[in-house]
């Protein structure tokens, strides 16, 4: 059955905010579409309102300073993401990432708060921003709060936005060091959702790791990081039985659902055997 | 409810009426009688309503229509002019792009959003971008060469030889692999 | 050397007939068609699989304002269809056997409406107990599907041919083992649809994307209740078939039952999740043990194979295709004992049915690895086992399959070539592997009714262009085109100066459709038979013209000359206009008829099933990963007997599709089933490959000539398809040792083999 809603297209983020406070709980902010147009379809989703954000000024736009790191604006496409000159100097991590999410036409839609805000735990790019400790500006009528990538996926499908809340920019940190990699495994397609996807960001040299971030999407009921994978490599020598015992690490903390692409036990197995390559893969960068 | 809008598509004002929930897809199809641009999934992954709006490429069944309103919609009738075809048109007749049909609208729109923003792209590259258009009759080969052919400056060219023609398709397939990075 | 002939038109790549209209978006498919005052229809299905409907009460959904029609079995004559075993309703009649089985259905001014309608009819079900396993169905004691059948098993198969016995005794080498397939679906693009109408002198207009379009009137007026001159059937342009649209299936029955009540058109377009349920039959899942002895030499001496195929709830075309998986691969190489047995099975699942390739693919996928694991066993080479057993001309199979032209062993020394097997064996690169195998299929197939047969007529217009009446219609194969070719090359016209007609059952004559890679040689020896005979009119009236003798006629580039005296000559256009415009005058139109040279299986599956056989040979080369089990294509190379080839892109597309769809076979395409229900019927779980995953492909075409088809030409269309899941499996096993047995190879089930044989440490 398709949902009736009333289309609402404030012209101002504070006019969105009191849309969707007025309206909270029966309202749902429209992004890309690209995911709320499909449940709206499906009947998964019966909104009231349908708030569009498309025409609220200050929601785009990419800014970088060597200092504050990176500015993305919620609306900014992923697309745009992955071309955008200074993502490609600075964070090659999110260009990897980004080009690999779905395919160019989804990724021309799709924005980055929105599928942030989705909470969907098969997405790369959470991973991926978790590994740059990026955090995320939430705003409502009430004020504005900013939340650690980290902490905002709470669930599946669940994050830490109030009912209220417009998620307006992501912030990512300047890039720590050089290392880093990203991996996503789509035996099916390429243009498939990941079985695993793991993003790691590292500083160290040689092969000594000093800091490590390690996050995983597709494996678990959100997209977390690894803590225990981490500590079994920080301020050490990656030897290839840390490598492996790291991975057993990453594996122990995910907790996959059997689906299409996999059973449960499979899915954390390669979570280990792709901790261990992204690891390595992001080693190989270490100067 | 209902409202009235105008939908500009392939150059031409359309008034439609409709209600907030209706998809480009089924304004474009149902209101404005285009009927070129095709369902195929209804979830975004297939491609067969691959349409340009305002110089993008977007699923028309992931599109609420009333988000286009003064946006420039593109479809597949709108790219013959004066009852010539556009060269990629050409190629995908030339170049056996097709069989059923149902996807191919969707197949031109979408490499015509490629070329219009690089002309010049590898055969990586428009493997990487067709990749989002699903056929299920050729495996791609064709469609591949098809587009190429147009990159290429080859449309209209007179037919080459099989041998040549297979040739070609393979070094295509065997050029440097994407999967090595990301390209633009 | 060539064996082909000098042509003028065929092996051309003209642009293809109805190219334009599909890169204009102009070709107008059943979606497209919207008549005035139509309304949309939507199914109420089953969401039990199996149960009992106590009672159904659709008062609630009338009395909806916009709905003009709700329909259930009572508004039908409970009339069983289906064109082996009438077993089929077009709604559920007293109980409903599979989730996604039609119960009732709404005809409204929209879609909204209809669907509101739907959740306004409530049945009362009382749920059965159900069986969801061939094998379990198979058992004393299992739910019966039908009731009114003594068991779940819908077909028996055993025959022997030779003394299978004794041949194993014979052999010096005997292997056995087991091999399972799961459902395919057809994942054409476009969904099965409908838009039928109802006139009030009773007849039925009906269109259909289907591919076999008086096999689609033949059941309507079945399921109906009617003659079949009551009912007219006109293909839209058709987005993709494969088989899934050849008619098995109640969309255009529900539509019709819906126009008729409601007296106005209905259009029923598949939901994707529809298509999943209840739309295209998906391709016949079985079980398949075999049994093979060979000498020590490779040569076989013995088969015995045991076949368990999935019917789900309703036969369609299982049983024929639980036939041709227990029969038809014995025409490839040389048997001369062998006895095979199937049973097709009623289970309370969505019903299987035709897919390219109707039951060779999982005959394949067991015998091509048998092949593969014996070869390995008597450590000799693939290609020279396959060399060595190979079919040729003039073979005769245990069943009775009469091989005329056969270039098997050409395939497969070009394909031995062309994936570099002498070269990557002796220079070999750990994880990676070669695999191959070969195939057989048919040039149409007779079973339904005693016929394999086509015909065409020809009209010539006054312009000296000719149409052709065709009733076999186009679904996307390039089968106009080709036809126009033909036609062509025998009126000795250009290729522009043919058309072709849309297939429409009141004006074409009968046809049988697009199935059994069937339509470039039956249709077109009709076609060609027709254009003999046009061409024998032409030739009569440019004789007067031309003060000559027929028989010293000829015609070339849309003209007639006189043998040897080429200044007489006269435009095909003015002897059309010559012929019409007297006194007495009348129209150059002649038609042409072609039945294969086939015969029906008897009693005991004997018999020539088709009028020729096409042959090929293919090789992969993989990659495995060990850590995770992914299987990367790396090379594919196909190489194909089918004739004379008529029109070129068309031919190769044939192929790079079939592969295409092979390898999503093989390695990606398979769904969840929790009790009888598909779990996320939808793209994005049901992946197909895109261009980006799709291997290097090199095929070639044999220099073959079949003496009984058009020019020489014979059938292609699955060729392909059927033995790419056994290449690939072979080819793992080359690259890291581990056989997988199942359907579809994941990567889990490989990293899970390689597992199993390092704790084995084997």
């Amino acid at each position: 059955m398709k949902a009736k809603f009333e289309y609402l297209a404030p012209a101002s983020l504070d006019e969105a905010c009191g849309l969707l406070q007025e309206h909270q709980g029966d309202a749902k902010l429209l992004a890309g579409g690209t995911a709320l147009v499909m449940w709206l379809r499906m009947g998964l989703l019966s909104p009231g309102f349908v708030i569009d954000l498309e025409r609220v000024p200050g929601l785009d736009g990419i800014d970088y300073d060597p200092a504050d790191g990176l500015r993305i604006g919620a609306s900014v496409k992923h697309r745009d993401l992955e071309l955008c000159p200074a993502v490609r100097e600075h964070y090659p991590l999110l260009r990897e990432t980004f080009y690999k999410v779905a395919q160019p036409r989804i990724r021309l839609m799709a924005t980055v708060g929105g599928n942030l805000s989705h909470g969907d735990p098969m997405t790369d790019p959470g991973a991926s921003f978790m590994a740059l400790d990026a955090e995320v500006t939430l705003r409502s009528s009430r004020g504005e709060r900013t939340l650690s990538v980290e902490d905002f996926f709470v669930d599946y499908y669940e994050t830490a936005l109030e009912p209220d809340e417009i998620l307006t920019s992501v912030r990512v940190p300047p890039p720590a060091g050089p290392a880093w990699s990203h991996v996503k495994f789509t035996p099916r397609s390429e243009e498939d959702f990941a079985t695993v996807g793991v993003a790691v960001t590292m500083t160290g040299e040689g092969n000594r790791c000093d800091d490590v971030r390690i996050a995983l999407n597709s494996v678990g009921p959100s997209i977390f990081r690894a803590h225990a994978a981490e500590d079994v490599l920080r301020g050490r020598e990656l030897t290839p039985a840390r490598l492996e015992e790291a991975g057993a690490a990453a594996a122990e903390a995910s907790d996959p659902i059997e689906d299409v692409r996999g059973s449960s036990d499979y899915k954390r197995e390669l979570a280990a055997v792709f901790v261990r390559r992204a690891v390595e893969q992001a080693a190989a960068r270490l100067g | 409810m209902k409202r009235e809008m105008v939908l500009n598509v392939n150059g031409e004002e359309h008034d439609v009426e409709i209600t907030p929930d209706r998809l480009l897809l089924e304004a474009l199809r149902e209101d404005v009688g285009l009927t070129g641009t095709k369902e195929g999934c209804s979830i975004g992954v297939c491609g067969a309503c691959s349409v340009i709006v305002d110089g993008r490429l977007v699923s028309a069944c992931l599109t609420l229509a009333v988000t286009c309103e003064g946006k420039k919609i593109e479809t597949i009738e709108g790219l013959a002019r004066d009852g010539e075809l556009h060269p990629l048109q050409r190629s995908f007749v030339q170049y056996g792009g097709f069989q059923c049909g149902i996807c191919t609208p969707g197949q031109i729109m979408a490499a015509k959003a490629l070329l219009d923003h690089n002309p010049t792209p590898s055969a990586d590259q428009v493997k990487e971008w067709m990749s989002a258009n699903l056929c299920r009759c050729t495996g791609y080969y064709k469609i591949l060469e098809s587009v190429m052919a147009v990159v290429e400056g080859k449309v209209d060219e007179e037919r080459r030889d099989e041998a040549v023609r297979q040739a070609r398709i393979q070094s295509l397939y065997q050029s440097d692999t994407y999967k090595s990075g990301a390209s633009d | 050397m060539s064996k082909a002939e000098k042509f003028a038109v065929l092996g051309q790549n003209v642009d293809r007939f109805e190219g334009h209209d599909k890169v204009t978006g102009s070709a107008a498919y059943v979606a497209d068609v919207f008549l005035p005052g139509m309304l949309t229809g939507r199914i109420l299905r089953s969401p039990l699989p199996h149960a009992r409907i106590r009672n159904i009460d659709t008062s609630r959904a009338e009395k909806l304002r916009g709905v003009k029609a709700v329909v259930t079995a009572e508004d039908t004559i409970k009339q069983g269809w289906g064109v082996f075993f009438p077993d089929q309703y077009p709604l559920s009649v007293g109980k409903a056997r599979y989730v996604g089985e039609e119960v009732a259905a709404v005809a409204a001014i929209d879609r909204d409406t209809a669907e509101e309608a739907l959740e306004l009819i409530e049945v009362d079900w009382e749920e059965l107990p159900a069986v969801f396993d061939a094998e379990e169905a198979m058992q004393d004691g299992a739910p019966l599907v039908h009731e009114e059948k003594d068991s779940n098993i819908a077909l028996t198969i055993d025959v022997e041919r030779g003394d299978i016995d004794a041949a194993f005794r014979d052999s010096d080498l005997v292997i056995e083992d087991t091999f399972e397939s799961v459902p395919q679906w057809h994942s054409a693009i476009e969904t099965i649809g409908s838009v039928a109408d109802y006139s009030a002198n009773g007849k039925y207009t009906v269109y259909m994307n289907t591919q076999t379009l008086f096999m689609a009137r033949m059941r309507l007026a079945t399921a109906l209740g009617v003659r079949e001159a009551d009912v007219r059937v006109i293909q839209t342009a058709v987005g993709g078939g494969f088989g899934g649209k050849s008619c098995d299936d109640n969309n255009a029955m529900v539509a019709a039952i819906l126009a008729r009540k409601a007296r106005r058109p209905v259009k029923i377009i598949n939901t994707r999740e529809e298509e999943f349920l209840a739309g295209s039959r998906p391709r016949v899942n079985m079980k398949v043990w075999v049994r093979m002895g060979f000498k020590s030499d490779g040569r076989i001496r013995a088969k015995h194979m045991r076949v368990i195929a999935d019917n789900g709830a309703y036969s369609g075309k299982a049983p024929a295709i639980t036939g041709v998986a227990a029969l038809r691969h014995d025409t490839c190489y040389k048997y001369s004992d062998v006895r095979s047995e199937a049973y097709l099975v009623y289970t309370n699942k969505i019903p299987t049915g035709a897919f390219r390739g109707f039951g060779n693919p999982s005959a394949e996928f067991s015998v091509e690895q048998m092949m593969d694991i014996a070869a390995d066993e008597l450590n000799m080479d693939p290609f020279e086992m396959a060399r060595l057993n190979a079919a040729e001309p003039g073979y005769v199979s245990p069943h009775g399959n009469r091989v005329i032209s056969c270039e098997l062993k050409q395939c497969i020394d070009r394909t031995e070539r062309m994936i570099g097997w002498k070269e990557k064996r002796a220079d070999r690169k750990p994880n990676r592997g070669l695999g191959m195998g070969c195939t057989v299929h048919v040039s149409g197939k007779r079973h339904f009714g005693d016929y394999d047969g086509s015909s065409a007529t020809i009209k010539m217009n006054e312009d000296g262009k000719a149409f052709i009446l065709s009733g076999e219609g186009e679904t996307g194969q390039g089968h106009w085109t080709a036809m126009c070719q033909i036609a062509a090359e025998e009126l000795g016209v250009p290729f522009s100066d043919v058309a072709i007609s849309e297939a429409d059952t009141d004006l074409t004559t009968f046809c049988l459709g697009n199935y059994a890679s069937r339509l470039t040689y039956v249709a077109g020896n009709a076609v060609k038979n027709a254009a003999t005979n046009v061409k024998e009119i032409l030739h009569e009236t440019a004789a007067e013209m031309l003060e000559a003798d027929p028989g010293d006629l000829v015609s070339r580039d849309g003209y007639i000359f006189v043998k040897g005296a080429e200044q007489r000559a006269i435009s095909v256009a003015d002897v059309v206009r010559g012929r019409q415009f007297r006194r007495g005058g009348a129209p150059v139109v002649a038609s042409g008829s072609f039945d294969a040279d086939s015969v029906s299986q008897d009693a005991l599956r004997y018999g020539n099933e088709s009028g020729a056989y096409n042959f090929g040979a293919q090789a992969a080369e993989v990659e495995v990963d060990p850590d995770t089990g992914r299987v990367t294509v790396i090379q594919y190379a196909v190489a194909s007997d089918c004739g004379t080839v008529i029109y070129p892109i068309g031919a190769e597309g044939q192929v790079e599709g079939s592969i295409a769809q092979g390898l999503g076979y093989a390695l990606i395409e398979g769904i969840r089933m929790e009790e009888g229900r598909p779990i996320n019927p939808n793209f994005s779980d049901y992946r197909l490959a895109s261009m980006r995953d799709m291997p290097d492909l090199v095929h070639e075409f044999a220099d073959s000539y079949e003496p009984t088809g058009p020019f020489g030409a014979k059938g292609l269309g699955e060729l392909g398809m059927d033995p790419v899941a056994a290449i690939i499996s072979n080819a793992i096993y080359d690259a890291v040792g581990v056989r997988i047995k199942t359907l579809p190879i994941t990567a889990e089930k490989v990293l899970r083999a390689l597992q199993e044989k390092k704790k084995n440490g084997s």
